[in-house]
């Protein structure tokens, strides 16, 4: 155990230094452009510019964990079952921390900006106003767990096959998605109707919006819980036949 | 039983076959030159030892515990890689903390005293380093730490002769104050053939000898001196190559050495083993 500690230090401190940064970054960037239309325009209306950054950043370090620490904590022999116990440690300490941080700052930041901006967080503007912080801040911890391990595992899956493969299976998947959502909704009003509307209501459900319009949270804590699990359990299955060879250097550093 | 084994690996890239039913043991307190050319499967070998690449058939054993995925095994081996595997973004002396960290085993001192002798400048990140620079500091962390079993997978790449000459030294010297066992993938066959003990040659994925470096070089001699001396004497023998060095002819021969007659203008010397290298991979085998 010793050594696993070591290795979960390893990630977290590393981690720290970019949280920082990205921080920095958004402190000094959205101020100043938010600042700028407000004096050139005066216009005023809803912003949000921590979480949704965020999420770019979790998917990003998600997706790097593969090129940059495997190898690392490869060359000091450390197993694959150790490198993962430590990445999913540091995707849970990554999205903790910053979902405290962006739930916190959501709460200041709608305060302070009353009356110039109307500044609404992802879990406001889904689930609206008046739940309690401890689940505004689950629910986003749980999506930044979410986000880098998808990352995550979408880097493994890539690394596995060859480039080609990869490129081919991101393309048709994404046109599955544009086409498949699209079918959906349109299921609607043709022979499938039944189906459409049973998997359409489903997914609502589970999202937590409910037939008679309450909103129960649990729906989207164990969907969100579940996913994680799946892509944790897709990812350990990867890593664990994953050889170093196959692991392309990207040319995208960050971690 | 102390030592490095290797129980019939086989490993295939399709239907490339890079080891063949490989076995043989690195045995505890020795010094390995792991000979080979290009291609024949040292690195893929060096690399299922080290837990990087696993092996299709076959298993490997460290002091009789399985390397695959052990962490058992973390405190027993270290493998220099001729790849580049530290992190990018980590300056070297935040390396050498981290591997101290690692491993319960790693002489920081000793570290920073080799990179100061190697004159690296311990402030740069990895990429920053020359590729001789990321060599000195890749042996750097491989001399500081004390596990029993170290691999060096081509250590003096792009080093200079000076840094090559001081990396030997202290290989000795760390070898000499604490006994354990070295093996040196390498192709610089001839700067290395008076550290290494014993010498596995592999080709095309199979194991081709494992003998003492002694005994290796005593499967041949060489001769020297004028020209027409130098035919003369190796008629009926099995000569595997010549050199000439002005007037001077080399003869290499494969065989026990025979003594010259008295007044004899020709010399006999040791083999050069590059020469014997060449000669036994030439075609794959004897």
């Amino acid at each position: 155990m010793k050594k696993m500690r070591i290795l979960i230090r390893y990630e977290c401190e590393l981690s720290w230094k970019y949280i920082w940064i990205f921080y920095l970054a958004i402190a000094i960037v959205f101020p100043t452009v938010y600042g700028l239309l407000y004096l050139l325009t005066h216009e005023t209306g809803r912003i949000n510019c921590l979480e949704m950054n965020t999420m770019i950043f979790v998917g990003i370090v998600g997706m790097m964990q593969i090129n940059e620490d495997f190898r690392m904590l490869m060359q000091n022999g450390f197993t694959r079952a150790y490198i993962f116990s430590a990445t999913a440690a540091q995707f849970a300490f990554i999205s903790g921390l910053m979902s405290l941080i962006d739930t916190a700052a959501g709460t200041v930041l709608r305060g302070l900006l009353s009356g110039l901006f109307d500044y609404e967080t992802i879990f406001e503007s889904l689930y609206g106003y008046g739940h309690p912080a401890v689940l505004r801040w689950l629910w986003l911890f749980l999506v930044y767990l979410l986000i880098s391990s998808l990352g995550f595992f979408f880097a493994l899956v890539i690394n596995r096959v060859p480039k080609k493969l990869s490129v081919f299976a991101v393309t048709i998947l994404a046109a599955l998605l544009l086409l498949g959502i699209p079918f959906l909704f349109a299921a609607v009003s043709a022979p499938w109707k039944a189906v459409g509307h049973s998997i359409l209501s489903f997914a609502v459900r589970c999202f937590g919006f409910m037939d008679d319009g309450t909103v129960r949270l649990t729906n989207p804590i164990i969907l969100l819980l579940l996913c994680i699990g799946i892509l944790s359990a897709g990812s350990y299955l990867i890593i664990r036949r994953t050889e170093l060879s196959a692991v392309r250097k990207s040319a995208l550093t960050l971690n | 039983m102390k030592a490095i084994q290797i129980n019939h690996i086989t490993k295939r890239y399709g239907n490339v076959a890079a080891l063949e039913d490989l076995s043989f043991s690195f045995e505890y307190g020795k010094i390995y030159g792991l000979l080979g050319r290009n291609g024949a499967g040292k690195s893929t070998l060096i690399n299922i030892i080290a837990n990087r690449l696993f092996a299709d058939e076959g298993e490997v054993l460290i002091d009789g515990l399985p390397a695959k995925e052990n962490m058992a095994v973390h405190e027993k081996l270290f493998c220099m890689s001729d790849q580049n595997l530290y992190d990018s973004n980590l300056k070297i002396r935040d390396i050498f903390k981290w591997t101290g960290r690692f491993y319960d085993h790693f002489q920081m001192d000793q570290a920073f005293e080799i990179a100061e002798m190697f004159s690296l400048d311990t402030k740069k990140r990895f990429p920053a380093l020359s590729n001789g620079q990321q060599s000195i500091f890749k042996l750097t962390v491989a001399l500081a730490l004390d596990v029993p079993y170290v691999i060096f997978d081509e250590p003096v790449l792009g080093l200079d002769a000076n840094h090559r000459e001081l990396f030997y030294h202290l290989l000795l010297r760390d070898y000499e104050e604490r006994q354990r066992t070295i093996i040196l993938a390498t192709h610089l066959i001839e700067e290395v053939a008076n550290i290494i003990e014993e010498v596995v040659l592999i080709d095309k994925g199979r194991l081709l000898l494992q003998e003492s470096a002694e005994t290796l070089l005593d499967r041949g001699y060489c001769v020297s001196g004028s020209e027409n001396a130098v035919r003369d004497f190796c008629i009926d023998k099995q000569v595997i190559g010549y050199d000439e060095l002005g007037a001077l002819r080399l003869a290499y021969i494969l065989g026990a050495r025979e003594d010259l007659p008295k007044g004899s203008p020709l010399q006999i010397s040791h083999m050069n083993l590059q020469k014997l290298f060449v000669k036994l991979t030439e075609k794959g085998g004897n």
